[in-house]
């Protein structure tokens, strides 16, 4: 069979025509990671890693680190030598030809989509408990959460899913004020999550340190969806053509953002662990329940009927939960806001993410150019973005974000792989090639 | 950097397989999904299957990527 390549070549000569003005630095492109990671994963999926691992969890944080840190190191190479804004499914087409690029694509479409999913789900979680403690509305447990956490639908999911999607739709544009000020507030809200709880942690919460063991639902199960944390560093390959000194700045960028984050949620980790109940929540039997399971919903429902304080692993809104559940009631409010706030942006990334890659396939021949026209006054591909729109918000209006998360993850991963073995058929195929990272 | 690209491998193989059963069947059936539609599509219709070279990525009207946060206000 003869492998269709698009030449390396002539993606390079695109990209020097259209030269961009380079004005980002060291400083911006690690703003723009951290931007990128910060979202659903360490506001909410805490509560998931916990049930897995319990204390275990910080191990898993670090292994999901460590996965991402060395992909990020292969979108550094690959960044440095065909600086465009693509991403891994341009680098695959280029390398592997367009077959597996198209696979690449097709993953990147389930990765994006179902990740705009998960955030949703995640933005409800503090949503609701905004509207309870703050504004004095409580949304039945049937209409905020999906069949499988013990309701019906989940109605603010679904609506936050279609309200990004309307705003792309009409053309939205992010701001750069706008996205540092986001960055400003997660970075903040999480400083203050850490400086409130780390005087008061507990080190016999610790143990025991590996309650349910290192398999599946244990600490490796928990690295796995833990790594939903850390994905959205690709960000800052995606700028490196706009950026001064790129062979230097991306890979200070991507690991930098990368090393930052990993401190963050060790220690916001450390906090949930030390001032909480962060082991996993066992049904009557004693025995493991894996999260996202109706039979951990209806058991931490049971916990809370006996009157008794609810663990982590139970929670939506797990790091405004501990606050409250230590007595910063205002500071945890002030979580929570934070969190409110900023996930619907990250629902907007992930969508313009998912556009984009199926826009790029679609003028390539791979996709019904139809479905990636431009709308004629909104100049959006308001087509492509509307059905996405309709499948994410169903999404999370029926899935638990944990769910979620692991199913984005599965495509993530195999992007990423794709991306490391284009890094090593590279180097066997064109060692002389200059590599500039 | 050697030795980046093996673990980067290695260590997202291994993620995978740690990821809970239904999660890890998504994407061999989507994938499959994937498969059937370019054989019954897009290998017909591929702009570089029929010769044609074309970079796409830097089309002006492509959705824009993430925007860096300015810290100049």
């Amino acid at each position: 069979m003869n492998l269709r390549i698009k030449p390396l070549d002539a993606i390079l000569a695109t990209a020097e025509k259209k030269s961009l003005h380079r004005s980002l630095g060291a400083f911006q492109l690690t703003m723009l990671g951290i931007g990128g990671i910060i979202g659903t994963g360490i506001f909410v999926l805490t509560a998931e890693a916990a049930q897995k691992a319990g204390p275990g969890m910080m191990i898993s944080f670090v292994i999901a680190g460590f996965v991402c840190a060395v992909a990020a190191l292969c979108y550094s190479e690959l960044a440095s030598m065909v600086p465009v804004s693509g991403s891994a499914y341009t680098y695959t087409y280029a390398v592997m030809g367009e077959l597996l690029a198209w696979m690449v694509g097709w993953a990147l479409v389930l990765e994006y989509a179902v990740a705009a999913s998960a955030v949703s789900v995640g933005w409800s979680g503090y949503f609701v408990g905004l509207l309870r403690d703050y504004v004095g509305i409580t949304i039945p447990a049937e209409f905020a959460n999906g069949p499988y956490a013990g309701g019906i639908v989940n109605i603010p999911a679904l609506v936050i899913a279609l309200l990004v999607t309307g705003l792309l739709m009409i053309g939205t544009k992010e701001s750069a004020r706008f996205n540092a000020i986001l960055v400003v507030i997660k970075v903040t809200a999480l400083t203050l999550f850490v400086i409130a709880t780390i005087g008061i942690i507990k080190s016999d919460h610790f143990t025991p340190f590996t309650p349910n063991g290192w398999g599946i639902i244990g600490v490796g199960g928990a690295a796995a969806s833990i790594f939903f944390a850390y994905v959205g560093f690709d960000a800052v390959s995606t700028a490196a053509e706009e950026t001064k000194n790129p062979q230097r700045n991306v890979p200070i960028g991507l690991i930098g953002s990368l090393v930052i984050c990993t401190v963050f949620y060790l220690l916001v980790a450390a906090g949930v662990i030390g001032t909480a109940d962060a082991q996993p929540v066992r049904g009557p039997g004693g025995e493991v329940l894996s999260p996202g399971s109706m039979e951990l919903a209806s058991q931490c429902a049971a916990i809370v009927k006996q009157g008794l304080a609810e663990p982590v692993a139970c929670s939506k809104e797990a790091l405004a939960y501990v606050l409250k559940s230590i007595g910063w009631q205002k500071l945890g409010g002030i979580i929570g806001l934070a969190a409110g706030l900023a996930l619907p942006s990250v629902v907007l990334m992930m969508l313009y993410g998912q556009t984009r890659v199926f826009f790029v396939m679609a003028r390539d021949g791979l996709l019904p150019e139809k479905l990636a026209s431009v709308h004629p006054k909104w100049k959006t591909p308001h087509i492509v973005t509307a059905i996405t729109g309709v499948f994410v918000a169903i999404a999370a209006a029926f899935l638990p974000v944990g769910k979620l998360a692991d199913v984005s993850n599965s495509g993530t991963l195999f992007a990423f792989t794709m991306v490391a073995i284009a890094v090593l058929v590279l180097r066997k195929k064109a060692p002389d090639r200059h590599r500039p990272f | 950097m050697t030795i980046t690209a093996p673990l980067a491998v290695a260590g997202c193989i291994a993620l995978y397989l740690l990821l809970p059963f239904d999660a890890k069947m998504v994407l061999p059936v989507w994938g499959g999904i994937g498969l059937l539609f370019y054989f019954l599509y897009g290998y017909r219709k591929s702009h570089v299957g029929r010769g044609l070279v074309e970079i796409h990525e830097e089309d002006s009207d492509v959705p824009p990527g993430p925007v860096p946060p300015s810290p100049h206000f």
